[in-house]
């Protein structure tokens, strides 16, 4: 796009991409060198920018003291559940704002993608009693019905974005087959927007796996504890300030998603670009 | 399609949510059960308490900051648990929740004064009524660690004020990268408690017994004062919580701090050393303003709150079984000395489990009246706790001067107190 | 570009050609609304029931003191506007939202303007810039937390390497460093999704023009001006929409971050509500400071959305 012959541009790109990427990646590479150094060299005013003995205690500690392990399963579980539930909703949801015309539908798009604005800690206070009513407190349902709040409007939006632009012709055809609208969005519109729904499914399931607030409040049982509070509870608590075991435990925590989302990320792209922009 | 499998997904798991809630006789609701350290005991008290009446108890787990939080909103929606362990100064915020159980009334109050030291189940009592039982006592006071006070060649703990800053300035030049006094500067609930026991030994208050704001005094502005005078000469540091402060200490960088008794256990999992650090742990008394003065403890207590099962309740209530085996001498010999901390019966104290113990002994004979924490104990100590610790940090950090910074305090805490329904 | 038009004080909405003859079938809306419906009832029940419980919870008074709400009308507001902590939190939010949105469209946009170059190691470089945003917000807080210690910190260690400052400084305890803090954790957080939209919207930038506008005597600089940025438009609109939300629902990376403080140097406008309906127990209060929210937001957010949902046709 840009010509990079003249110095001043490779000046400007060269000095841009160190600045940039320094900021982007320089805290990951700090985080990783500090879980690997002990105790001795990472409580030191003076750090040290690679580790002088290289230890595994950290590690060591988070997999055989934590519950590591069962926050992540637990955040997966209610992280994705909640982002499928979304996706589902917004599909429909979506294709009906873009694809039909009924009374109060601009209202309720516009009133819907407004109340994304609404704090969610407000929300919870009301959801509290809403889900002890249904017996959903404590429940992994419960928080993954919770976690519709954070998602759901913009994820409507996304994916009307997206559907507005399916051409018309291409309903009206199958139509003219005599197929019910249905099957249509089932087997002819479903299937060329995949992208769009992989986007979808994955900025819901961020806001979900990002969530502290819902699940400190909503879940008080070990067992359903989500990693946000998880790691909080461990490493920065009441009794603790584990600095190299928080640093080990966010790696491991993050390991699986950031390798998952390198795979995806290429359909996220392809998403965005089907879809909210044109 | 989807809509219904989803609405009929929802009902099989709410229906088998509010199965599993209901499977045990009572439940409870408690911090220690959330602390790694704590757990192992909270499960003895369960399998002791199952194994003598064959009920059962269900645990769940909250963290101490949480613990009023969902103490609340389970109160709103109407499942507060069977018991609940609480700190001494939550007790009155929380008195006036729905179902509160007077012990008097159930276990009766001869059986409860024969059974809990005076002190320890005052500290349950509210407006005549006994709203919890004390499970642990013993109050909050200072903590030296022997090593450091080594290496800076200080020989005998400091007694006076003056003494106390001396030897801080030695440790701070003899240790280098140590925060001589590990002061809580962070954490609204952690500033609380340092800023009260320094008020108390410059012999002034925040709020009188009957609810008035009373900070706006000489004596606070220069409590508050010494204390911003600390931080100028690098004796204490910002950004230090409880825990921090537990860490410095355990790792030999930090001299003094305050604590309560459980310090012991906490410091022994800090340094990674377990019991050998004990010889380290050293209970002092709280420098004083004068030689000569009392010495300044806060009160600090582990109670036991119990939601009614029964309208009445009644002593046959499962719950109220499980307050009554409380007292027994199977966990408060247990509970308390594996938490570090003192019993709360009569006869426990004079177990030689708990007499025998050098630690123990000696934190009671240093903090020998201890006092109220006047500010949490307000049904508003929630946001009188803010303002406090928002006015003693904006000191601490330069922004205000002392003398603001109380006044400011004052003003806010009085109009915090009208509100909330207390004449000032 | 689409009819943006306003009839007779009703807004006129693109639809499909279809429904625009006018020959929709009933059958057909029925459809349609089948399809709105399961996502209208999961908004109705977790988004706008709770919300009307908080907008009637405003007016009363509902503290740990009062077992029953009572109604007091309007009190809460009143104390809230008396009081200038809502003031602060409001001017807060706006630097802590204003600044990560601005920070985050200028880096995003030149992190996704470098990656659309073609240069070795683009691919690799576009796969780890996913990082930031994938990392539990807990972690981000972790990582920038001990960047930022006051003790071991590593921003302390170079100025103090540097000759900067002699003693290591508490960065988290004064009010700008806090909300720099945030602000700059916010900002990490959030390029890589920015970036991906950027990245999307320069995908079909017609090359043809560019390289007609180049022959022309274009330089970089113009190119960037008169071509990509007009392009980048709607992307824009989107984008800050999205950071916009993002920014003022953020709870967890300040919370874990510096929870609101010092003093309350970072307590933006959800840090305020939480620490009202669940530290000081006011959820009366708490209540009316989130409704006082929405309506300062509404208004402005209403208008902008509406012009979001007419780009989407």
């Amino acid at each position: 796009m840009f010509d990079l012959s003249s110095r001043t541009a490779k000046l400007v790109f060269g000095v841009s991409i160190l600045l940039i990427g320094f900021y982007l990646f320089f805290p990951i590479y700090w985080m990783v060198i500090s879980s690997f150094k002990a105790n001795g060299e990472l409580y030191q005013v003076l750090p040290t920018f690679f580790p002088r003995d290289v230890t595994l205690a950290h590690y060591w500690s988070v997999f055989t003291e934590s519950q590591l392990g069962l926050y992540l399963v637990n955040s997966l579980i209610v992280s994705g559940a909640s982002a499928a539930i979304n996706t589902v909703l917004a599909v429909y949801a979506g294709y009906s704002f873009a694809k039909y015309r009924y009374p109060g539908r601009q209202p309720i798009m516009l009133f819907m993608l407004s109340a994304q604005m609404f704090p969610f800690g407000l929300l919870l206070i009301s959801l509290y009693p809403v889900l002890t009513s249904f017996g959903l407190l404590d429940t992994r349902p419960g928080l993954i019905l919770s976690y519709i709040v954070f998602a759901l409007p913009v994820a409507v939006y996304m994916l009307y974005s997206y559907f507005t632009q399916v051409p018309d012709e291409l309903i009206d055809a199958a139509r003219a087959d005599g197929a019910s609208d249905l099957r249509i969005f089932h087997t002819i519109v479903l299937p060329i927007s995949i992208p769009p729904v992989v986007t979808v499914f994955l900025y819901s399931f961020m806001w979900s796996w990002n969530d502290l607030l819902y699940s400190m409040t909503l879940i008080v049982s070990e067992d359903k504890r989500t990693i946000g509070p998880g790691l909080l509870l461990t490493y920065l608590n009441e009794t603790n300030a584990d600095w190299g075991g928080a640093m080990a435990a966010s790696l491991v925590v993050s390991a699986p998603i950031v390798i998952a989302f390198m795979f995806l990320q290429r359909y996220f792209i392809q998403g965005v670009t089907a879809g909210a922009v044109k | 399609m989807k809509l219904k499998k989803l609405v009929i997904a929802t009902l099989a798991a709410s229906l088998m949510a509010s199965g599993a809630a209901r499977a045990a006789d009572l439940s409870w609701m408690g911090y220690s059960y959330a602390e790694e350290s704590a757990k192992p005991s909270v499960e003895k008290i369960i399998k002791g308490f199952e194994a003598k009446t064959g009920k059962t108890v269900e645990p769940i787990a909250s963290s101490f900051g949480d613990m009023q939080k969902n103490l609340l909103l389970r109160a709103r929606s109407k499942t507060l648990p069977s018991i609940a362990q609480i700190s001494e100064r939550w007790l009155p915020s929380l008195s006036k929740l729905p179902g509160l159980v007077d012990y008097n009334t159930v276990l009766g109050k001869e059986y409860l004064e024969k059974t809990y030291a005076p002190e320890a189940l005052a500290m349950g009592q509210i407006d005549g009524k006994q709203l919890a039982i004390p499970l642990m006592s013993g109050s909050i006071g200072m903590v030296a660690n022997q090593a450091v006070l080594d290496k800076a060649g200080i020989k005998d703990l400091p007694k006076t004020i003056e003494e106390f800053k001396t030897d801080l300035e030695l440790i701070r030049d003899k240790v280098p990268n140590s925060v001589p006094y590990a002061m809580a500067t962070k954490n609204n609930s952690d500033i609380l408690v340092d800023f009260l026991t320094w008020e108390y030994v410059f012999g002034a208050h925040v709020i009188d017994p009957q609810g008035k704001v009373v900070v706006d005094s000489d004596a606070s502005k220069k409590a508050l004062a010494f204390l911003v005078d600390l931080m100028k000469n690098r004796l204490v540091a910002p950004e230090i919580g409880r825990p921090d402060a537990r860490r410095l200490v355990g790792q030999n960088a930090a001299a003094f701090y305050l604590d309560a008794p459980q310090s012991r256990a906490f410091l022994r999992s800090f340094s990674g050393q377990g019991k050998a650090f004990d010889v380290n742990v050293k209970p002092m008394q709280v420098p004083s303003l004068k030689a000569g003065d009392t010495p300044v403890s806060i009160q600090w207590a582990h109670l036991i709150i119990a939601f009614a099962q029964s309208n009445p309740p009644t002593k046959e209530d499962a719950n109220m079984m499980f307050a009554e085996y409380l007292g027994d001498d199977a966990v408060e010999t247990q509970f308390p000395v594996e938490q570090s901390a003192l019993p709360g019966t009569i006869s426990a104290r004079a177990n030689p489990v708990v007499a025998d113990d050098v630690y123990l002994t000696a934190w009671a004979k240093n903090n020998t009246h201890p006092l109220r924490n006047e500010v949490g104990i307000w049904s508003n100590g929630g946001e009188l706790t803010d303002i406090l610790a928002q006015e003693v940090q904006a000191a601490l950090l330069a922004q205000k001067s002392p003398e603001e910074a109380i006044a400011s305090m004052g003003e806010r805490m009085k109009a915090s107190m009208t509100k909330a329904g207390y004449a000032q | 570009m689409s009819d943006v038009t306003l009839a007779s004080g009703r807004l006129n909405y693109p639809v499909s050609p279809h429904a625009r003859r006018g020959g929709l079938h009933a059958v057909q809306r029925r459809v349609g609304i089948l399809m709105l419906a399961p996502a209208a009832i999961a908004f109705a029940i977790v988004i706008l029931y709770p919300f009307f419980q908080a907008l009637g919870l405003s007016l009363f008074e509902d503290t740990l003191q009062s077992i029953e709400p009572t109604f007091i009308g309007l009190a809460n507001f009143k104390a809230i506007l008396a009081d200038p902590e809502t003031w602060n939190s409001f001017g807060i939010t706006v630097i802590y939202v204003g600044g990560a949105t601005i920070g985050t469209l200028v880096l995003g946009l030149g992190w996704a303007l470098i990656l659309n170059q073609p240069f070795r190691g683009r691919k690799a470089l576009r796969a780890l810039t996913i990082m930031p945003w994938v990392v539990p917000s807990t972690v981000s807080a972790f990582i920038w937390a001990w960047i930022f210690n006051s003790r071991f910190g590593v921003i302390n260690g170079i100025y103090l390497e540097l000759g900067l400052i002699d003693v290591p400084k508490a960065w988290l305890s004064t009010p700008e460093g806090a909300l720099i803090a945030v602000i700059l954790t916010r900002i990490w957080r959030s390029i890589p999704l920015f970036m991906a939209f950027f990245l999307a919207g320069l995908q079909n930038v017609d090359q043809e023009q560019i390289d007609a506008a180049r022959v022309d005597g274009a330089g970089n600089w113009a190119i960037l001006r008169d071509h990509l940025l007009p392009h980048l438009r709607p992307v824009l609109i989107v984008v800050v929409v999205l950071g916009v939300i993002g920014g003022l629902q953020d709870f967890d990376t300040i919370y874990a971050l510096t929870g609101g403080g010092p003093v309350s140097a970072t307590s933006v406008l959800s840090i305020s509500v939480y620490r009202k309906a669940f530290e000081q127990w006011d959820i009366g209060m708490a209540s009316a400071m989130g409704v006082l929210w929405v309506a300062t937001l509404l208004p402005p957010a209403y208008f902008y959305l509406r012009l979001l949902i007419k780009k989407g046709n």
